[in-house]
């Protein structure tokens, strides 16, 4: 009696479902690779039917391949149905396995893709340095510290990637706060949502007043406050005087804009001074020189906000693909790789 | 410690030895019908060996000069390209067939390093002498997403090698010659794997985006699925599976644009 896995079911028929597989794959990588070239309006709907077709293909093939079973499955191979119908090995297995999981691998990839591209969150927020802002993402309020931009001696300056260093004090609710410093490859992280630098630059409507106060020991201390006329500037530790403003303008009838205040210098009870001064005026008050050299446009630093958890779906899938991968690799070394086929 | 400037002007002599010694084992390698042909293929394989030693002091002296991983920008990324070839080459030299593609391995490491020497003759200082590194690429994800896919470069390009030789040769042979190129390709496709993972980790590192329509990401994406279709292929029957080589030179040519002609965007570090 001839044994079942002698018997041959299919012989010499073409594999359509293969031709189909080869085709999208093809299809997908042409599209991917004019994508790369396109911009980004015209390439986001190219890459995403590119990976449309991917995903579509794969579902398929991996859904035909789990209905077929190990039995007739040529182990590794994706789409091919064995002329025989053999009793597996457990190398035979492990390859049908493999096969599977590198497709369910590609197939999650597709999927995360597609949710990061659907329901991720990404929205930027400008904050100007003292100020706060509302995250777009929800009630995270964010205020700018200082940024501080550090330019690389071989960069000069040109890609984000050249910039370090900035300081946002985050406030989450009443209570709880924190100060962070986000630079590159360290954003601010808060529960899933992630903030990261993106650009800088200065807000035009927006200043600090900056003195420079000489001492009578000789030494030079600048000291900047916003031109705020309704408080009193808080005292510094080295600064003996209390500062206030009655008004701060630009004085713009002239070829140059003229930064112009009213100064008060005060003590506890006594008021030392009160001059007008336009930049770069200077004045004296018991022994300590008072310059207004000029006025410092505050620096803007642009957020990037972002929420999208798809990254775990596409951690899994990659996960997977590995995983597939080496057992495949392992079956074929078990094999020796066909040398004898 | 070695200042940088004494390791870089040391880097001239080295890579004339390297260009030299590589040069030298091509040559050994393919000697000629004489009765002593099999030891002058192993003065060669010597000789490779001690190119790869030269290599490796090479990137020893980059790395202690500078206090950084040695591959920003082309100049470092041919010197590392050409090691890790020949890298590949030693690991996998015992295996059957495989030590005839040591003048393979040789030649592509010599290309390469020859075109690393040119450039450091000729191209400017600011593309050849160590440089800070950027801030962005101060992160362990750098070495780790950069070190396996140049490794995986030198996995395709050793199944290259063993595929575009097995065109047009006898049966036995071809059989033999698609196994090989099929060996260097698993582990190609599983570091590249890693090494697209990980980039994509890092992106989110830095960026906020695993995926980003980055032109090297999406030709790395494009070059993996040749691949990967070639390892399909290779087990399936009749055109398909004489497809393979095909695929397996297309992946190459492929890599090849991927290495050298997307270094724009977030890749733009040369």
């Amino acid at each position: 009696m001839k044994r079942q896995e002698d018997k041959p079911i299919r012989k010499n028929k073409p594999n359509f479902v293969l031709v189909i597989f080869v085709i999208a794959s093809l299809v997908v990588t042409i599209l991917l690779g004019i994508s790369g070239f396109l911009k980004e309006k015209v390439a986001t709907p190219l890459l995403l039917s590119a990976l449309g077709l991917a995903a579509a293909a794969l579902l398929f093939v991996l859904l035909r391949r789990i209905i077929i079973g190990p039995r007739r499955q040529a182990g590794w191979g994706v789409a091919e149905a064995s002329f025989w119908i053999k009793r597996p090995k457990w190398h035979g297995i492990l390859g049908y396995a493999a096969g599977s999981l590198v497709l369910l691998g590609l197939f999650t990839v597709c999927a995360a893709a597609a949710w990061h591209h659907f329901f991720a969150r990404e929205d930027t927020v400008t904050l100007t340095e003292g100020g706060r802002g509302l995250s777009p993402l929800d009630d995270d309020s964010l205020e700018l510290v200082f940024f501080q931009e550090l330019i690389y001696p071989d960069s000069k300056g040109k890609a984000i990637n050249d910039y370090q260093t900035i300081l946002v004090t985050s406030v989450e609710g009443q209570f709880e706060w924190d100060t962070v410093e986000i630079r590159v490859n360290n954003p601010l992280r808060n529960g899933k949502k992630r903030y990261y630098y993106l650009s800088h630059g200065v807000n035009p409507d927006s200043f600090y007043l900056h003195f420079d106060v000489k001492y009578p020991g000789g030494y030079t201390i600048p000291y900047e406050f916003p031109p705020v006329t309704t408080k009193i500037m808080e005292p510094d530790v080295l600064l003996p005087f209390v500062f206030s403003f009655d008004y701060f303008r630009i004085d713009k009838s002239h070829l140059e804009d003229i930064p112009e205040v009213k100064l008060n210098v005060l003590l506890p009870g006594k008021l030392l001074a009160s001059e007008v001064m336009r930049a770069p005026d200077s004045i004296i008050v018991e022994g300590h020189t008072i310059y207004f050299p000029y006025v410092r446009m505050r620096q803007t630093v642009t957020l990037l906000c972002v929420q999208d958890e798809s990254w775990k779906l596409a951690a899994v899938g990659c996960a997977a693909l590995l995983v597939g991968l080496v057992a495949g690799f392992a079956v074929r070394i078990r094999k020796r790789f066909g040398e004898k086929e | 410690m070695i200042s940088p400037l004494t390791a870089y002007n040391l880097e001239k002599l080295l890579l004339t030895i390297l260009c030299t010694f590589y040069g030298l084992a091509i040559l050994f390698y393919c000697p000629p019908k004489v009765k002593f042909k099999q030891k002058l293929k192993l003065v060669g394989f010597a000789l490779h060996l001690l190119a790869f030693l030269a290599h490796l002091f090479l990137l020893y002296i980059r790395v202690v000069s500078t206090g950084r991983a040695p591959f920003t920008g082309v100049y470092e990324s041919l010197i590392f390209l050409s090691v890790s070839i020949t890298f590949v080459f030693l690991a996998s030299f015992w295996r059957n067939g495989a030590f005839g593609f040591g003048r393979g391995a040789a030649f592509a490491s010599w290309v390469v390093i020859f075109s690393a020497f040119m450039l450091r003759i000729f191209a400017p200082h600011t593309l050849t002498a160590p440089r800070y590194l950027p801030p962005v690429l101060n992160s362990i994800y750098f070495v780790l997403h950069v070190i396996p896919a140049f490794l995986a470069y030198g996995c395709f390009t050793m199944g290259f090698f063993a595929a575009i030789t097995s065109l047009g040769t006898e049966v036995e042979l071809k059989a033999k010659r698609r196994s090989l190129a099929e060996f260097y390709l698993w582990p190609g496709m599983i570091l590249f794997t890693v090494s697209l993972g990980l980039g994509s980790a890092y992106s989110r590192l830095a960026w906020g985006q695993w995926w980003i329509p980055d032109l090297k990401f999406t030709f790395s994406l494009v070059t993996w699925v040749i691949f990967l279709l070639a390892l399909l292929l290779r087990h399936g029957k009749g055109q398909g599976r004489k497809g393979f080589p095909w695929l397996v030179i297309a992946g190459f040519a492929l890599m090849v644009f991927t290495f050298l002609g997307t270094n724009k965007g977030l890749h733009d570090f040369f």
